[in-house]
């Protein structure tokens, strides 16, 4: 028995949730991040959170791991030192792009093409063709190519990306290269992209393994470092790291392709309020993770996550799986600001941890999200713990500024903020679900995040969405994600194959190699063999469609009954992702076969709080509707709020971090777990 | 030259007061105030006090449905049009069809949606009548639309009886009849040719589809069941934003949602006012030709655009646009939605694409018959390819010399872009996959960006007049075709050269695979003359360019493992292709490469900073030669490195070399000392002394000509071959039979190139530039 700690490196602070395996206590504490060395916040958790078990660090049983940094290396543009290897004819590849301009708004000049991850010069163009049935034309000129990879090693290159053309159809050329440019040239990092993303599109795959190469010596060398420091990993504790899939993988697995750890920030929080809404009896949920400078927004149907192969880092395409997440920039810190013509605006631009919000009394001059918050009465006079006194005064003369534009008293000018706020995030919501052809009415709103709790009622309102549920410790919900994350890798072939003509072993021998290769790789893991879950599905579409649907095999269909159930199965899945299908009429193409390998980790035992049902309130104060003026409030302490306690807005819920508004109308109730589910009353 | 009809017989639709412009015979011109039936009522009262965050979520929340209007059409469609080209547009209008939002779609839809609500309520308001759960079909170019396969589905908007609003949308469809498949019809000789035409119908009454006149709207097409799902979305599309809207009616009320609206266009009017107060009055012209309007044509069609800017009001012409002819033209509608891609982009771009505050002050007077305001019944399915798109990117030059003056709106100039034409590749055979199919290689849709006031464009960045378009991968384009691409690379030089560069185009080569044969046909123009013109001295781009090399030697090259990165690589029998030969055949052995036109330049090139133009040498974006003879620049022997000092001198001595031999010897003008009184382009002042104001050379200051008169004819005229303008272009007898000349226009003082012209030589030099000075500053 030993200490569970689960470590969420943030860009400025690391939270940490550490759970005792003998007898379940936690313990939930903040450190600030280290950018420059991950590695060092990372042992300060360890050390903290050992502490604060009373234990040493070597009770450490294991250690999860998730983290902003791999993103943040890609957002700060330091892009020196990447060189690329591409098939003759093709050196134009990341220049010519896709070109669409981002959100088409506005004139084209406000869009210049992203600064570019490999300049032109550095581009490298070798001899060897293959077709996108993976028949070699031309053999790969492996002399221009080691002379290639030893000019760029000249000019100062030091991470290499290989993307030949169909290489996701014949990896062979890419194979041999890789080996070349490992023998001629062993100081240099290279990806290859029929290992980073062997599917099809060669602007995508390319930016895909451009940006795992980008990122692999920094992602290595800190994931090395802690792991040999702690003396985690091999023959030690499990070190186990976070994956954008929603899964976590050992960390040397995690530092061959370090593009799956990218955007993996808000996944675990997604797993963290996946597993509090099973426990409170919910399947169908939006999660909603406010944030000082954003908000995370994902759609979980039937408790699973959904999946996208479509996510961009800034303008950078980033194709392998993750967990499919919105986010826009509103979030506690996002500045109140006036536009041009005159027009009241909220974020993206956020005041930050530094200065951050007016009330801080750190420095900062213009109003946030959270000030408003404040003048509206719906946070504190001083954040709980009373570390952080809230300058109320400063916050109301600032918006009294901003209302004076337009004739507003500070607290509806407040207000107006606040629900501009909500309206942004919003946005992100249809995102996943309208556009999608959801209705956010029947999904239930898990709110979290330092601000979730805030905003929830008031992005519901907007919705008609009539269900909240705020999980316990919601401002660390992420760090407690990471300990019910099981270990998944994805594996994926392009094969593209017509139903009409198409041989159904050959398809099933694909995807029974693909299961091979997986489930070897999760039991090197650690993961004994009954703990392995395979999943199949692909990425279908009817000839002549330039987008492919995502098909699942449901567990239990094997052999050929796969390949028939994908064929069958398309049709419905196609309709209802668009409305219609063309089931009879049209031939039907499988284009990505893929597997998902699943090691299922033990979880931690559910926690749960104690009979309620007597809470009272700890004090009152006035709180700002838009709709009723000001109105007095009782306010509740959340760890006074027991199994089975029920009341009815308007009210408040504060804990540490944390602070839940419940209007007028809406009801709260708290089941043993201490999840609060809001409901409005009809 | 197409000479046409005598231009004398010829006039402005504001000239022809006693012609009835219905959209019959002659296009449909809304009037100022429409005619609409007592029948109708229309909801006429708005709260005109808002709040700003009631304004700000209400804004947010109208924009949003438009976007969501869009990605229902597109996820419903299914068709390649929809999701790939993104061919489409929705929009919202208020109750008498002023526009509040348009959607970042195709942007040249936004000018035929207006004028077919306009015609909606003029001509259905008694019969059949508009009421609530009514939607309206229409195709009809005459009426407004762009050409015959783009389709609308209007759809009024009530609240308690009265009409509260309009939602629409437009989406091209993939075949709706005539004489060639997917409607497209290069050698139509009319409309009778084409697809079927549809003046406003009521397709849904009480919200149930009439199935009579959905049956009679299918039947034309080749392919009804795609045509019949692409209604089905635009119905959904319509029936979800209309859901929407009315929901945030019942939320803040009818009074205070049309209060936002209102308030969104007078905003926009607002800002479009203060952009125009800042702007002298004056005229401002551009010109540039089509090639080839049926196959065997050999003529060039001349057309021109003029932007007046009278106090507050703009007014756009097409006088000296040539008649209409052939099978290129476009209706009053089709004109109208260009020009407005251009406001859009270069003025009402801060409003959120919000033109209708502009519109309020804008009129459109092109001359009737011509081949961009063409009467019924001229062939008009190829528009938005050629009549359209030649009539968009003219207008970038005119607004842009407007905008010049000002230093704040300088910012947002913009040159014309790439793929000013389309170099169509229209292929069909057997595919590797045994069936049979029919498509447009797509390429060219990276397009370019033109040079801005203030820096390059941008390589492949794009057609501008649809912003959000994606390019197929090679990998694509293979597995779906039966092709293999030899090579995409941006072509050295395809940007117009400049003080600063046009955007680079690209070229795409491939050669069938896995098939016998593909059947082509190609359909362009801007193969011998320009489209991509430069801007105030600069350059053009590459012109599109057709390469097919008959039985060449690449299967063995490949066999022997010598691939090529250029056509030019390949020995052969290069076989000239027509702008609209039809039925031709590619083997496996037949290399075909296709270019398309990049952006053109800003400004004099010899100007162009000699860091920058190492630059460009370094990553391949010029080649060495056009350093030398168009940038004027001396390069050391890496051919890279740029000796700054060098080419300051080479430069003056190439300007001493030009007056000496364009002056004959004349001694230059004498000096005038005026001061300045605007800038009117890169190279040319408006200066004044006490004899008036007077055009200068903004180098020297030597005085070209009172400001009434045409600074050109005050210059010096160097007449050169077109192929002297860019490096890639190249002899344009192969395809015209007019004379093509690129005109040096040079100051008389110092011989720096003030403005360029590509033009026919029996064309007149064009007086780009008029202004009407107020009397004192």
């Amino acid at each position: 028995m030993g200490l569970r700690i689960a470590i969420d490196t943030g860009g400025t602070f690391t939270d940490v949730v550490a759970i005792d395996e003998a007898d379940g206590s936690r313990y939930a504490l903040k450190t600030p991040s280290t950018p420059a060395d991950p590695s060092i916040g990372l042992l300060d958790g360890v050390r903290k959170a050992a502490e604060a078990a009373e234990q040493g660090e070597g009770a450490v049983a294991r250690l999860l791991h998730g983290s902003t940094t791999a993103t943040n290396a890609v957002l700060q543009h330091q892009f020196d030192g990447l060189g690329l290897i591409v098939t003759e004819g093709f050196r134009h590849v990341i220049e010519i792009a896709r070109q669409s301009v981002p959100d088409g708004y506005g004139n084209s000049f406000f869009w210049v093409k992203p600064p570019r991850l490999v300049p032109l010069h550095l581009v490298r163009e070798v001899k060897g063709r293959m077709t996108h049935r993976g028949e070699e034309l031309e053999p790969l000129d492996e002399q221009a190519l080691v002379e290639a990879a030893g000019e760029l090693a000249r000019r100062g290159v030091r991470c290499i990306a290989v993307c030949f053309l169909h290489a996701y159809a014949n990896d062979d050329h890419e194979r041999r290269a890789g080996d070349l440019i490992a023998r001629h040239h062993p100081e240099l990092f290279v990806s290859l992209s029929s290992v980073v993303l062997p599917e099809y599109r060669e602007y995508e795959r390319a930016m895909t393994t451009l940006i795992d190469v980008l990122v692999k010596p920094y992602c290595q060398t800190y994931l090395r470092t802690a792991a040999e420091r702690i003396g985690a990993g091999e023959g030690g504790a499990p070190f186990l790291i976070m994956q954008s899939n929603g899964g976590v993988v050992r960390h040397a697995t995690a530092g061959e392709r370090p593009v799956t750890m990218l955007l993996s920030g808000p996944a675990a929080g997604v797993l963290g309020a996946v597993h509090m809404a099973r426990l409170a009896g919910f399947e169908d949920v939006l999660t909603l993770d406010v944030g000082g400078t954003s908000t995370d927004i994902s759609l979980v149907e039937g408790l699973k996550p959904q999946l996208t192969s479509q996510s961009l880092v800034e303008h950078y395409p980033v194709k392998t799986p993750m967990l499919d997440i919105a986010t826009v920039g509103a979030g506690g810190g996002s500045l109140a600001w006036i536009d041009d013509y005159g027009a009241l605006k909220v974020g993206p631009e956020s005041a930050g941890a530094d200065p951050g919000p007016i009330c801080y009394g750190r420095g900062g001059t213009r109003p946030t999200v959270t000030d408003a918050a404040l003048v509206l009465g719906r946070l504190p006079g001083q954040l709980i713990g009373g570390e952080l006194a809230l300058d109320a005064g400063a916050a109301r003369d600032a918006f009294a500024r901003l209302g004076a534009r337009f004739d507003l008293s500070p607290e509806e000018t407040a207000a107006g903020v606040f629900e501009i706020a909500a309206a942004n995030q919003v946005h992100g919501i249809r995102q996943v679900t309208t556009s999608r052809g959801r209705e956010p009415g029947r999904y239930v709103l898990a709110a979290f995040g330092g601000a979730g709790g805030m905003f929830a009622a008031e992005v519901a309102a907007f919705l008609a969405i009539g269900r909240i549920l705020s999980p316990p410790d919601p401002g660390n919900l992420s760090a407690f994600g990471l300990h019910v994350s099981d270990i998944k890798r994805d594996y994926v072939r392009t094969l593209v194959r017509q139903q009409a003509n198409a041989d159904a072993g050959e398809i099933d021998g694909a995807w029974q190699e693909l299961e091979r290769i997986g489930k070897a790789e999760v039991m090197a893991e650690g993961v004994a063999a009954e703990r392995i879950r395979l999943r199949r599905s692909a990425d279908v579409r009817y000839v002549g469609e330039g987008h492919e649907v995502p098909v699942e095999i449901p567990p239990g269909t094997e052999g050929v009954a796969a390949v028939e159930t994908m064929w069958s199965a398309f049709h419905r899945v196609h309709f209802d992702a668009f409305g219609f299908d063309y089931e009879g009429r049209q031939d039907v193409e499988a284009v990505n076969l893929r597997v998902q390998v699943t090691g299922q980790v033990d979880r931690p035992a559910a926690h749960e709080v104690a009979q309620g049902g007597a809470a009272a309130p700890v004090s009152s104060r006035p709180v700002y509707w838009r709709e009723s003026g000001w109105v007095d409030c009782p306010i509740f302490r959340r760890e006074d709020l027991g199994a089975g306690e029920r009341l009815d807005g308007p009210l408040i819920v504060e804990e540490y971090g944390s602070t839940v508004v419940v209007p007028a109308g809406w009801g709260l109730a708290c089941d043993r777990y201490g999840n609060l589910v809001m409901e409005k009353a009809r | 030259m197409n000479t046409g009809a005598p231009a004398a017989t010829m006039r402005r639709i504001s000239e022809m007061t006693e012609t009835h412009f219905d959209g019959v015979s002659k296009p449909y011109v809304p009037p100022a105030q429409l005619s609409i039936s007592d029948k109708l009522t229309l909801h006429r009262e708005w709260e005109s006090d808002i709040d700003p965050v009631t304004y700000e979520v209400i804004r947010h929340n109208l924009w949003n449905i438009n976007e969501e209007h869009g990605a229902t059409i597109q996820r419903i469609s299914g068709s390649p049009v929809a999701i790939y080209a993104l061919d489409l547009n929705p929009s919202i209008l208020t109750e008498d069809a002023e526009f509040v939002y348009f959607g970042p779609y195709m942007q040249y839809m936004s000018g035929v949606t207006d004028t077919q609500v306009k015609w909606i309520l003029e001509n259905r308001s008694d019969n059949p009548g508009i009421a609530e759960g009514d939607m309206f079909l229409a195709n009809d170019p005459w009426v407004g639309a762009a050409h015959q396969m783009d389709v609308m589905v209007i759809c009024p908007v009530f609240w308690e009886g009265e009409l509260f609003c309009w939602i629409t949308n437009c989406l091209h469809q993939y075949d709706i009849g005539g004489i060639t498949p997917g409607s497209f019809c290069p050698a139509a000789e009319s409309a009778f040719d084409e697809g079927i035409l549809i003046p406003p119908v009521k397709i849904v009454e009480n919200d149930v589809v009439r199935r009579d006149i959905e049956e009679l709207y299918l039947r034309s097409s080749r392919k009804p069941e795609m045509v019949a799902l692409d209604f089905r979305a635009q119905l959904a599309g319509n029936m979800s934003a209309r859901e929407r809207l009315l929901q945030l009616v019942r939320r803040y009320g009818p009074r205070t949602v049309k209060g936002v609206m209102k308030r969104i266009i007078d905003n926009a009017e607002t800002a479009f006012l203060a952009k125009l107060e800042r702007l002298p009055d004056g005229a401002w012209s551009d010109r540039t030709y089509v090639e080839a309007c049926r196959p065997g044509d050999r003529r060039t069609h001349r057309v021109q655009i003029t932007v007046t800017k009278q106090g507050n009001r703009l007014i756009f012409d097409n006088d000296g646009t040539a008649p209409q002819d052939g099978a290129m033209n476009a209706t009053y509608s089709g004109w109208r939605g260009s020009v407005m891609v251009a406001i859009n982009e270069l003025l009402a771009w801060d409003q959120y694409f919000a033109v209708g505050g502009a519109l309020r002050h804008i009129d459109f007077d092109p001359t009737a018959g011509t081949l961009n305001c063409a009467d019924f019944p001229a062939s008009v399915s190829t528009a938005p390819t050629q009549s359209m798109e030649i009539s968009l990117y003219p207008a970038y030059n005119a607004i842009s010399k407007m905008l010049y003056s000002d230093e704040t709106l300088r910012g947002d100039i913009m040159g014309i872009g790439g793929t000013s034409q389309w170099p169509a590749t229209l292929f069909r055979g057997i595919d590797q996959w045994g069936e049979r199919y029919g498509y447009l290689l797509i390429d060219p849709i990276g397009g370019s960006i033109g040079a801005f006031a203030h820096g390059d464009g941008i390589n492949t960045g794009g057609q501008a007049r649809t912003p959000i378009c994606q390019l197929p991968n090679v990998e694509h384009n293979e597995q779906n075709f039966p092709l293999l691409v030899l090579y995409r690379k941006e072509l050295p030089d395809s940007g117009g050269a400049g003080r600063y560069r046009g955007g680079l185009s690209a070229e795409t080569c491939f050669i069938p695979h896995n098939t016998e044969r593909i059947t082509q046909d190609t359909l362009s123009s801007g193969n011998a003359t320009p489209t991509s013109t430069g801007m105030m001295g600069g350059y053009p781009s590459t012109t599109n360019a057709y390469q097919f090399i008959r039985e060449s030697d690449i299967l063995e090259r490949m066999a022997e493992s010598r691939m090529v990165e250029d056509h030019s690589e390949v020995s052969g029998r290069p076989e000239h292709l027509e702008l609209r030969q039809e039925n031709f055949d590619q083997h496996p052995a037949d290399v075909y490469a296709v270019r398309w036109s990049g952006g053109g330049g800003f400004g004099d090139p010899m100007r162009r900073e000699a860091a920058k133009i190492q630059h460009d040498l370094l990553h391949r974006n010029i080649t060495a030669e056009a350093a030398r003879t168009i940038f004027g620049a001396v390069l050391a022997e890496d051919e890279i490195t740029v000796d700054a000092e060098a080419t300051r001198e080479n430069r003056a001595a190439i300007l001493v070399e030009r007056l000496a031999r364009l002056g004959n010897g004349a001694p230059p003008p004498a000096k005038r000392e005026g001061g300045t009184r605007l800038h009117a382009t890169d190279a040319l002042d408006v200066r004044e002394d006490e004899a008036g104001a007077y055009w200068a050379c903004g180098a020297c200051g030597t005085s070209l000509g009172p400001v009434e008169g045409n600074y050109k004819l005050a210059c010096l005229k160097d007449v050169r071959p077109v192929s002297d303008s860019n490096p890639l272009i190249g002899d344009p007898a192969l395809f015209v039979d007019d004379a093509v000349e690129f005109r040096l226009f040079c100051c008389p003082g110092c011989g720096t190139q003030i403005e360029n012209e590509i033009a026919v030589a029996a064309d007149p030099i064009l007086r780009d530039i008029s202004l009407r000075l107020a009397p004192d500053g």
